[in-house]
């Protein structure tokens, strides 16, 4: 594809994308938006998340602890230092904590929020970077696991910092539906790029097999590393739009749950498909909300009726399902379009 | 044949006509780490819901029960379902504290009168108009212990807390604050963790200190083994807890003999009815479900009965014609609320702050794993 095609392309999908965005926020009541803006936030995380797991092939567990980084220097950055101080009530928030401030009222400081969240998670990747990926494989994963460990423990045990176990609240809603959708086709553009690039390249023959891929030149450690940074940068800007968009945020949120959720996404859509991860976010989430009326009581299925929880085990059961028959996720690690392009050659 | 089914259907083409129905949300954690505190307020809801249904000029409230997982995006997502895609005129839930913040800017933004039942954090009720609160507060529960501490001229303590629990933290702190206004002296603050088992460092601490009482604003599963280990070392000091412990089956199977002679403070006694409806709710709660109610039931039922008690008065035809009149209308009588008679008491809510004023709390006593009514405190 020409330069001049592929920027064609982008414009396309790019003015398809925000006149979707704009017609649907006017034609969806709140309750299909409020789904959709958490389908926007989660394909950030996801496709994020699939860059560093699916694409460089390091099986890592940390997403948690990058999207709570960024879940809380948004939430630190964007609330006034009077209503922290009436906030922090385990203990009096350190000067520099409670001074930091950037006014979500003037125009650009909450777009400023969301790079500096991005920035500090995509700092502390790097100095992960170091002791993480001295290991490979299952030992990467119980390190990385760790990590988000910690940063919980962190926020819990620092009310200085983070109001420990009682969280922030009062976090101004800037992240509006239009702004979450922008930010999501910007990370996927972007993120696509790199996919796409000569370290995307790189990437995929850490993934394939690092030995020989160190044999062939490629600087392993450097690659690996500007994947892990270039995920917590997204992972983070993700958890700052989810703080806004919720509008509190305490520890718990950021359990080994969320990782385990985005795991699922990727892993449903098929590891290294950028496409997946997408299908995958919007299977998951809307599929869980789609399900709703099953746990209704009041609402009659055919001969039964729902109990309340049957939700999750009929979604578990369809999950099960989809991984018994569709053993490398949905895509494999293909993107959509290389199927629509092998139908096409058949055709021909 | 075909006269009847005609017959059948205008029927019930009139009657829907005529009785309308009313939706009322219900967002709880029926699945998830709390499942089963969700599952308790949802029986109780149930049962008030099965006897008080009818609206005096024939109308139906018709519940719909919404899981929130214990999880934020859910709660959002559900409320949002809720109230633009259900249309309810009144939502009760979410049970915990962090949850109901959660949906404090979407009730305010929605202007959907909100009751959670039983979410404790002072914070949520404050700076919104459509959050009503349907029991007392950490800051009134840790209250109550202090003076019950100081009335009985126990003047110094311990408080153990966890960390990990906003619920357990916020409760230490109303202690301590009402507890050195009366005089009282906290010899010294000890924390743990959930999921701690070895407490000895702690009970090693209290023992050097010798205090007069202990406070442990802790959830059962930690209070259990704690008291084991303090009682074990010898030490004797009353131990009072908040309602986090209000689980007496679990104490005994955890501290044994030691579990004997704790104190708790809690909502409601299921042995003690205030009120006439309360004795009521408690026969039929028993005959249904063949065990007393817990407190998650009772307060489930009180957070209905507000809604229903402001339904009643704003179904007017002028306002079943606008959502959004009914809405404001039905959020203004419950902030209005005067003298309900409800299951844990008479319910009288501040309109200013949107919490109930006068909620007296019980102090229980465990004895042989069952509880025993100590005394009511009114504020």
């Amino acid at each position: 594809m020409s330069a001049k095609k592929y920027f064609a392309l982008i414009a396309i999908v790019t003015a398809i994308f925000i006149a979707f965005l704009y017609f649907s926020s006017h034609i969806f009541g709140g309750y299909t938006i409020t789904v959709l803006g958490s389908i926007y936030i989660f394909i950030i995380l996801a496709i994020s998340y699939n860059l560093i797991n699916g694409v460089t092939g390091q099986f890592s567990l940390e997403p948690n602890g990058f999207v709570a980084i960024g879940a809380y220097v948004t939430a630190i950055l964007l609330i006034s230092p009077e209503i922290k101080s009436e906030l922090y009530m385990l203990s009096e928030p350190l000067p520099l904590i409670r001074d930091v401030f950037l006014d979500p009222s003037k125009p650009f400081n909450p777009f400023f929020a969301l790079l500096i969240s991005g920035a500090f998670s995509a700092l502390v990747a790097l100095t992960l970077a170091f002791p993480v990926f001295r290991v490979r494989g299952d030992y990467l994963a119980i390190v990385t696991l760790g990590f988000g460990f910690i940063i919980r423990i962190f926020l819990i045990n620092n009310p200085e910092i983070s109001n420990g176990s009682m969280g922030l609240d009062s976090i101004p809603g800037f992240a509006s539906y239009f702004w979450i959708g922008v930010a999501c086709l910007v990370t996927v553009i972007l993120v696509y790029n790199i996919v796409y690039s000569r370290y995307g390249r790189a990437m995929k023959a850490v993934r394939d097999d690092e030995d020989a891929a160190l044999a062939m030149g490629v600087n392993t450690f450097k690659i690996k590393t500007l994947a892990f940074m270039t995920s917590a940068f997204f992972e983070g800007v993700g958890g700052g739009l989810l703080a806004s968009s919720i509008g509190s945020i305490s520890p718990d949120q950021f359990t080994f749950m969320l990782t385990f959720q985005l795991l699922i996404i990727i892993v449903l859509g098929g590891l290294g498909s950028m496409s997946g991860a997408i299908i995958g976010t919007i299977l998951f989430l809307g599929g869980m909300e789609l399900l709703r009326p099953l746990d209704q009581a009041t609402k009659h299925l055919g001969p039964f009726h729902g109990i309340p929880g049957l939700r999750m085990v009929v979604f578990s059961i369809l999950l099960l399902l989809i991984m018994l028959f569709a053993r490398r996720g949905l895509l494999g690690d293909k993107e959509i379009w290389d199927y629509i392009k092998i139908k096409k050659f058949k055709e021909s | 044949m075909k006269k009847l089914v005609a017959l059948g259907l205008s029927a019930l083409v009139a009657s829907t006509l005529m009785a309308k129905e009313i939706k009322v949300g219900v967002l709880q954690p029926l699945t998830g780490p709390i499942a089963a505190f969700g599952q308790k307020t949802l029986d109780g809801i149930n049962l008030v819901h099965s006897k008080y249904n009818k609206l005096p000029n024939g109308d139906t409230i018709k519940l719909v029960v919404v899981d929130n997982q214990f999880d934020k995006i859910q709660t959002v997502n559900g409320y949002k379902r809720l109230v633009s895609n259900e249309n309810v005129v009144a939502v009760e839930g979410p049970l915990a504290s962090s949850m109901a913040l959660a949906v404090k800017r979407f009730a305010s933004d929605t202007k959907t009168p909100t009751v959670t039942q039983i979410a404790t954090n002072p914070r949520v009720t404050k700076g919104t108009n459509y959050i009503t609160r349907a029991c007392f507060t950490d800051d009134f529960q840790g209250t109550v212990a202090a003076k019950y501490a100081l009335n009985h001229k126990l003047d110094n303590a311990v408080v153990v807390f966890d960390m990990k629990q906003d619920y357990s933290v916020g409760l230490a702190k109303a202690f301590m604050k009402a507890y050195k206004k009366g005089g009282g002296k906290i010899l010294k603050t000890l924390f743990i963790n959930t999921g701690d088992k070895d407490f000895n460092a702690q009970v090693a601490q209290i023992k050097k200190l010798n205090p007069k009482f202990i406070y442990t604003p802790i959830y059962a599963p930690e209070e259990g083994l704690f008291l084991r280990q303090l009682r074990a070392a010898g030490v004797k000091a009353p131990v009072m807890g908040g309602d986090g412990i209000a689980d007496p089956g679990l104490l005994k199977k955890l501290a044994g003999k030691a579990a004997n002679g704790v104190m708790y403070t809690d909502h409601f006694d299921a042995a003690k009815a205030p009120t006439k409806l309360s004795a009521e709710f408690i026969k039929e709660f028993k005959a249904k479900y063949n065990r007393a109610p817990s407190a998650f039931a009772a307060t489930g039922a009180d957070g209905y009965l507000l809604i229903y008690n402001a339904v009643k008065q704003c179904d007017t035809p002028a306002n079943s014609k606008n959502l959004s009149e009914f809405k404001a209308c039905v959020n203004n009588a419950l902030r209005h609320t005067k003298n309900l008679e409800a299951v844990t008491g008479y319910l009288t809510i501040d309109p200013n702050t949107g919490n109930p004023v006068n909620k007296p709390a019980v102090i229980e006593k465990i004895v042989d794993g069952k509880t025993q009514f100590v005394e009511l405190v009114k504020p």
